[in-house]
């Protein structure tokens, strides 16, 4: 036999010993593919999701580098023409854009307003479409006149020359498709293009736009800046690009928090299946000492191992991280459509930043979890193998400090989430740390679980099995372990979100106070109502009192925020609950002319009660006094409520979206409905909502929010899962004599099977108990800093008995399942074979 | 070659040394049976000459080398170096071939493959187990099992050969069949061997006999 040169043989013997023990590398690698896999999918949905924002953004932006944008909303057409009549004009381009529905199909598409003549210089390849094509003049002059995508037309079931009806705000307008473009992007497939005329009239925004794209150098862009007309901005399409973007980025940062956390659990699990390997190996690694291979030697050969399953376990936790992420991407697209900014979920990206940071992770974790076996490994003395009962021994010496380090860590961690200053990042941190140091006790709480339980008049197995607990520490410490901080996740998350519901709930029960509410039945595309039906309403008997809102989004500190002209009646009044209670009446102020604003805004922008903002308006920006901060979970970016005359004086708006309807006390719910279907003709124009209706959508609205996150829970339980089933299957494996022996003494195949099964469920009850505190614990990080530092709304953390009920199961479950493989084949087993070794 | 002096050992602090001031001398390419009853320490004298363990007090000399002085790492590089063991119940790698584990220490030690290639296959064919390098251990006999040890004990050409009980696990043909091969191949080589043995047949092919007894060392 002549070896390879540079092969090692010590190396070959390693990973010969994994090959000879399938099961166990095969709970090694999925340890590290389903952390590798988690943390790959929820980056490559996040990224996925972001990078279809950024080509579309950036295919629609083409050459330009700023955009002038209206600094109270929409740009008035004047600036366009002041602009171009300055001498040495830069290059500029008038853009529309909107979203509006087309008949006869579901969704929205992308209406893009542009002056053809203005847009070579940007956008060529759109002049070139209506130019090319030979409708120049049909563009200029015909009314309507639209270009459109090859998807969408094939999408609209459309031809050259067919009309299409598209409406905005609910009005509709004819459309005529006069070119069909090839698309191969993105940007173009839900894109209609239409002249700047069309658009206005489309939108019925008279003399105004979007914005004005702009290419210029830095001093151009530095001059412009500083000679703009008020009610004007000049901003870099970068910034506003990298703005919007990062608008989810606290969304985006919950979920990889949650992706890390099934990598941690997952990289328990890789402790777990190397120190069992160094443990059934003591023999051999005795062996090679004897022989002559040094620490080190033993020490490096351990970690290549482990380096080799990382390799193996990473490139299959990709496999499955993309098949993960194709399922995730649709949801976090949805959710930061729905929160954040328009996105479509599109085919996944491969990044090459988030494979290296996937398989840093999976191979960095992998390395540091075997780092302590490896040690271990490096440990064992020459010839005089490292006994079991000599490791459990040590394992048990180590419990105390262990425990101490990690109840140090948990105080620790906890004091960092608390009080430490900084952003949701440093909070994550601190919450970590509580979960490795809780993680660290775990293997304590075995053991007193055994010392309570021994004292207990047990008999025959089920002693055995408590006895047991104890007596293999070194294994199931750790399993328990995994399995306490998946089930202390799946407990905080769960407290977290159901204390949000329930805060959520009842602002909504206080805010939802009118009977009913009605709005333009295209209020979801922006439509308002019509003025005949706000004077109309004002004056049915049915109705005793009557609430009208308008809303406008406003550019405030980089992020959209909602102002809301509101003329509240009392009973609308009721339902704001002001944060700040020292402060004076906050409706004086506001009736006066003061605004309230939400408490997302307020922490965001470091504002109480008496401080001042200042708000864009047409005429430049003007100052308010808050004279109130109201919880508020609508927006995490902020509202600000501002009295309707107030609002018309400075931004010249009289329309109205919805009213708020509060009935007689002589007519219920159902009968106010029928009043006003009455009154209004059956109008289909109109939507009339009961509150309980509304209330129920939002918290529809709402749990389809935290499905993400539930997807996530379920993951870390899974991971843990298969962190008991290894532990146990390791034990299994190691103890196959003891087995023997056992059913040598007369032990029946049933009493071995009931001991596996006995331990495991001890297992997962004792990692349940711990997981109730650790997750309330990470339940209140999460509620009291994380959610306020990441959405700034802050609420109660309320005692739910069912995420605890739930754990318990989980774990009673998990060690049930988890156990019943391995004790079926101890029970199954032929003892002579291992009666035989030595 | 080996040189052993008042050497003492014992293990726990209520129990009587096992040795004291215990000495030893094997000469170069002698040959030494040590007897003695079970739990006599036999075993730890290896273990003390090896450098697996350490002595209380007292000198262990092994080809100039004081065994006594060196810490952990190096007594390892010593064993790995001068040292081949040959023990009872065989201790070969499992999950290397044959022709792997005799391969090992001379890796161990960097040598070229070349070199190893042809040290193995002379050895293999010294130790009769031509065409069985790539069998793995466990589908060998006992004795060739140990044959194989043998090699590898042989395979870096140490000064010093350990045998701990090497035909404690063998029928008494195929035990003596070994201990044929062992001293006749550690004669070749010029090496020194002190074999712990509670077999008379084994003592009987050693240049001298000694038996460990209440902690010290006497000629049988």
């Amino acid at each position: 036999m002549t070896p390879a040169p540079s092969a090692s043989l010590l190396l070959r013997a390693g990973l010969r010993y994994q090959l000879r023990h399938p099961w166990q590398l095969f709970l090694a690698l999925i340890g590290v593919a389903m952390g590798v896999a988690v943390v790959l999918a929820v980056d490559m949905a996040n990224g996925a999701s972001k990078a279809a924002f950024r080509v579309s953004a950036e295919e629609i932006r083409g050459a330009a580098t700023h955009r002038l944008i209206g600094r109270a909303g929409r740009l008035p057409e004047h600036h366009y023409t002041e602009l171009f009549l300055r001498p040495n004009a830069p290059s500029m381009a008038p853009v529309i854009m909107a979203r509006a529905r087309v008949d006869g199909v579901e969704g929205r598409f992308r209406i893009l307003g542009v002056d053809v003549f203005a847009e070579g210089a940007f956008r060529d390849q759109l002049s070139s479409v209506v130019g090319s094509q030979g409708t120049l003049d049909d563009w200029m002059t015909r009314k309507g006149a639209a270009a459109i995508s090859r998807t969408a037309a094939e999408r609209l079931d459309v031809a050259v020359g067919d009309p299409v009806t598209a409406r905005f705000e609910g009005t509709p307008t004819t459309l005529h498709i006069q070119a069909v473009f090839d698309d191969d992007s993105l940007a173009s497939r839900d894109l209609i293009v239409v002249d700047i005329a069309t658009a206005q009239a489309l939108t019925g925004w008279r003399n105004e736009l979007s914005h004005i794209d702009l290419a210029l150098t830095p001093s151009q862009a530095e001059h412009l800046a500083q000679s703009l007309a008020p009610g004007a901005r000049l901003v870099a399409i970068e910034d506003q690009l990298s703005e919007t973007a990062g608008l989810s980025a606290a969304f985006e940062l919950n979920l990889t928090a949650m992706s890390l956390l099934a990598l941690l659990v997952g990289l328990f699990l890789i402790f777990n299946a190397i120190s069992f390997s160094i443990v059934q190996r003591r023999r051999l690694l005795g062996r090679l000492r004897a022989i002559g291979v040094t620490r080190s030697e033993i020490q490096r050969l351990v970690l290549i191992e482990a380096a080799v399953i990382a390799l193996a376990g990473s490139l299959i936790g990709t496999l499955l991280g993309a098949w993960l992420a194709d399922r995730l991407t649709l949801i976090v697209a949805a959710t930061i459509s729905a929160l954040y900014y328009d996105v479509t979920a599109e085919a996944l990206r491969w990044s090459p930043v988030t494979l290296v940071k996937a398989w840093a992770l999976g191979i960095g974790g992998t390395l540091l979890a075997a780092w302590l076996p490896a040690r271990q490994a490096a440990a064992t003395p020459p010839l005089t193998t490292l006994s079991r009962a000599a490791l459990e021994s040590t394992t048990r010496a180590r419990l105390p400090r262990v425990g101490a380090a990690g109840a140090g860590l948990v105080v620790l961690g906890l004091a960092i989430a608390m009080l430490a200053p900084g952003g949701i990042e440093v909070a994550f941190v601190g919450l970590f740390m509580m979960l490795i140091g809780a993680a660290m006790i775990a293997p304590l709480a075995l053991r007193v679980a055994h010392l309570l339980l021994r004292r207990l008049p047990l008999q025959g197995v089920v002693r055995m099995a408590v006895r047991d607990l104890d007596r293999h520490l070194s294994r199931l410490g750790t399993a328990g372990a995994a399995l306490m901080v998946a089930l202390a996740a799946s407990v905080g998350v769960a407290v977290m979100v159901e204390s949000m519901r329930g805060a959520v709930g009842d602002w909504l029960d206080a805010l939802l106070t009118a009977d009913v509410y009605v709005a333009s039945d295209a209020f979801v595309d922006g439509a308002p109502l019509p003025s005949a039906v706000v004077a109309q309403a004002r004056d049915l008997p049915v109705i005793d009192g009557l609430s009208s809102y308008r809303d406008r989004n406003l550019q405030l500190g980089g992020r959209r925020v909602t102002v809301i002209s509101a003329e509240l009646a009392p009973a609308s009044r009721i339902g704001f609950e002001f944060l700040d209670r020292t402060a004076a009446d906050p409706w004086t102020g506001f009736d006066a002319g003061d605004v309230l604003i939400s408490e997302p805004l307020a922490s965001r922008l470091d504002l109480g009660a008496g401080d001042e903002i200042e708000l864009p308006t047409p005429e430049g920006d003007r100052p308010f006094r808050v004279s109130g901060v109201f919880r508020d979970f609508a927006s995490e970016h902020g509202r600000l409520f501002i009295q309707r005359q107030t609002y018309v004086a400075h931004w010249q708006d009289t329309a109205t979206d919805t009213l708020a309807l509060f009935g007689d006390h002589t007519t219920d719910v159902p009968a106010l409905l029928d009043a006003l279907d009455m009154a209004f003709g059956g109008s289909d124009d109109l939507a009339f909502t009961a509150a309980a209706e509304i209330r129920a959508e939002s918290m529809r609205i709402f749990d389809r929010t935290f499905q993400i996150t539930d997807v996530l829970r379920w993951l870390s339980i899974a991971v843990a899962f298969v962190g008991v089933f290894s532990a146990l299957m390791a034990l299994q494996l190691e103890r196959r004599k003891e087995y023997a022996v056992l059913r040598a003494l007369g032990l029946t195949r049933s009493q071995v099977s009931s001991l596996i099964v006995l331990e495991s469920l001890a297992l997962g009850v004792v990692a349940a108990l711990l997981a109730m505190p650790v997750g309330l614990a990470m339940a209140w990080v999460l509620t009291a800093e994380i959610q306020l530092r990441a959405f700034g709304w802050s609420m109660p953390l309320s005692f739910f008995s069912e995420p605890y009920a739930t754990a318990l199961l989980n774990g009673i479950l998990a060690g049930l399942l988890a156990s019943l493989l391995p004790a079926w084949r101890s029970a199954n087993q032929n003892p002579a074979p291992q009666l035989r070794e030595d | 070659m080996l040189q052993v002096e008042r050497l003492s050992k014992h293990y726990g602090v209520q129990q009587a040394p096992l040795f004291r001031d215990l000495g030893l001398t094997v000469g170069s390419g002698e040959v030494v049976a040590l007897l003695g009853a079970s739990g006599s320490g036999k075993t730890t004298l290896l273990n003390l000459v090896s450098g697996i363990d350490s002595p209380d007090t007292g000198r262990v000399e092994v080809n100039g080398i004081g065994v006594h002085g060196l810490d952990e790492p190096e007594r390892t590089l010593f064993r790995r170096n001068e040292i081949g063991f040959v023990f009872q119940f065989f201790n070969l790698i499992p999950t290397l071939t044959v022709g792997e584990n005799i391969a090992l220490p001379l890796e161990l030690v960097g040598l070229p493959p070349g070199e190893i290639s042809a040290r193995v296959a002379t050895l293999l064919a010294g130790v009769g187990l031509d065409g069985k390098e790539q069998r793995y251990p466990e589908t060998l006999s006992g004795g060739e099992q140990q044959r194989t040890a043998v090699a590898r004990a042989l395979a870096h050409r140490p000064k010093l050969l350990l045998a701990d009980e090497p035909t404690g696990n063998l029928d008494t043909k195929t035990g003596e069949s070994v201990i044929r091969l062992l001293n006749g191949l550690a004669r070749d080589q010029g090496a020194s061997l002190l074999i712990v043995t509670h077999s008379d047949a084994v003592a009987r092919v050693a240049d001298r006999v000694l038996r460990l007894e209440a902690g010290t060392l006497c000629e049988a």
